[in-house]
């Protein structure tokens, strides 16, 4: 398996583990100053050990759409060169705070990610790759109205859930649902539904269509 | 690079050595389209070079979002929503330590006495031992709880009449703060439904009847107020839904002016008087 330098596979202790390398924040284990990551503990962690590509190289300038407790957005800058972490609500983002505090790389935005016009004046345009991880209604339209950040090569990480749209529908049909209304303007490249660790949850890997 | 363009950067006309002044930009500024910023800044003349850009971003940044946060949570209503959860998690702890009291004596004295008997057998008992002393001390522990708890209740019972008047008035203070709770905050409260109002406090019981596998709840926490459990079981559907009703309007009044209004008041009683009237046996 090859793999960019910036994140790679590690035997710690007899197992095989996905590693990036970066001061270590939530306990996890380390070997030489690589990290754990953790796929039961992040979405896109869990599809990168399925050996799907989802555009994280290294030093691209990411936006990162609910970026949480930065769990998942600590081992992101790990490989990213700038990462705009935008999270809405005020508790986690006292944990993102903390994580940022250890990586100058992450840039903290308290905003909605559903009104971009809120950040366009900070986050710069032409980025490599969009992580969305947002659990709010109107997922896919959060996709449509951010992609104006991103460059015409670059990729749309998106996770979708289920249960956030709405809880009665089926999961199958708000996928399928999800995708038609997000090829008017991205490519689709893979989607991968993520059922072991993160029940009800795909994950779609898109490009930007040109306009 | 166009002028105009520049106007809407978060760093136009900020001082870079200003952390504050950058993150009032972050904070308040807007523009509906990103542009290429860490180049014009360089060009600006904001920072000298891309990594010296990004660190003050940084700065600002992380200045803005620990500002904004704290001013969204250091609110009144999220303040009491904390002390009745507190209040709950003593109850809840009382409530597991006088089991666990109970059942020690049981076992170390019998069962004849009440719990107040059983104490003071203890106390006085004439070779008092460790065994004793630990008891006493959890004894201690419930009565110093039960006080923490009732101080709660009365900071809570005092603040929430300047917090939400018209909810508290109608629901009292304890249930009105557990909505608020609940809710998470007065204004989601105020925004909610009186639909989901009604049924707050039952979440699992509907989600079952969302995905059909169970009627749906007739009330959540509402429940303990007097107006449902005083009537007639047959009638609390209805008497839930007209509470509810009127709670949310109570709580929009509360959220969007803070003025006690009597009239919705007035209206509830006459409501629930009316539904009651009915005969609940049939």
């Amino acid at each position: 398996m090859t793999k960019p330098e910036s994140y790679q596979y590690l035997d710690i202790r007899g197992k095989t583990h996905l590693v990036t390398k970066g001061p270590p924040i939530y306990g996890e284990q380390t070997k030489n100053g690589w990290r754990v990551w953790d796929p039961t503990r992040s979405k896109l962690g869990s599809v990168l050990t399925q050996d799907i590509d989802v555009g994280l190289s290294k030093n691209a300038k990411v936006l990162y759409l609910g970026a949480a407790n930065g769990t998942t957005a600590s081992h992101v800058a790990d490989v990213a060169s700038i990462v705009y972490a935008v999270e809405f609500s005020p508790q986690p983002m006292r944990d993102l705070l903390n994580v940022a505090r250890s990586r100058k790389n992450i840039i903290p935005l308290l905003k909605d990610a559903r009104h971009p016009e809120t950040y366009s004046h900070v986050v710069e345009s032409n980025l490599d790759l969009i992580i969305q991880d947002v659990a709010n209604r109107g997922q896919v339209k959060i996709a449509l109205d951010n992609k104006k950040f991103l460059s015409p090569t670059g990729k749309l990480f998106l996770v979708i859930k289920a249960r956030s749209e709405n809880v009665v529908t089926p999961p199958e049909l708000i996928f399928k649902s999800s995708i038609e209304e997000l090829s008017q303007s991205y490519a689709i490249l893979q989607t991968q539904k993520l059922t072991s660790h993160h029940k009800d949850h795909m994950a779609i890997v898109a490009e930007p269509l040109p306009q | 690079m166009n002028e105009k363009d520049l106007e809407y950067a978060w760093f136009y006309q900020t001082d870079p050595e200003d952390t504050l002044s950058g993150s009032i930009a972050i904070e308040d500024g807007s523009c509906i389209s990103p542009l290429p910023w860490p180049a014009m800044a360089l060009e600006y003349g904001y920072a000298p070079t891309p990594d010296e850009y990004y660190s003050r971003l940084y700065d600002s940044a992380c200045e803005a979002a620990q500002k904004s946060a704290l001013n969204l949570t250091k609110t009144p209503d999220r303040q009491i929503s904390h002390a009745i959860r507190t209040m709950d998690d003593y109850s809840r702890i009382e409530n597991e330590l006088t089991a666990r009291l109970s059942e020690w004596m049981g076992d170390y004295i019998g069962i004849s006495q009440d719990l107040q008997t059983s104490i003071e057998t203890i106390s006085t008992n004439s070779d008092y031992s460790h065994l004793d002393a630990h008891i006493l001390s959890l004894h201690n522990q419930l009565i110093a709880l039960s006080e923490k708890r009732e101080k709660l209740a009365h900071f809570i019972e005092s603040e929430m009449p300047r917090i939400a008047p018209n909810l508290t008035q109608m629901a009292g203070p304890l249930l009105a703060a557990r909505l608020i709770s609940i809710a998470g905050s007065l204004e989601k409260l105020a925004k909610k439904p009186s639909g989901t109002l009604q049924v707050l406090g039952a979440e699992n019981a509907l989600f079952a009847h969302l995905r059909g596998r169970a009627t749906s709840p007739k009330h959540g926490v509402i429940y303990t107020h007097e107006y449902i459990s005083k009537t007639h079981p047959s009638l609390r559907g209805n008497v839930a839904r007209a509470f509810s009703g009127k709670l949310s309007i109570a709580a929009r009044i509360d959220y969007y002016s803070g003025t006690l209004n009597p009239e919705v008041h007035s209206d509830l009683l006459t409501k629930i008087d009316q539904i009651r009237s009915r005969d609940g046996s049939k």
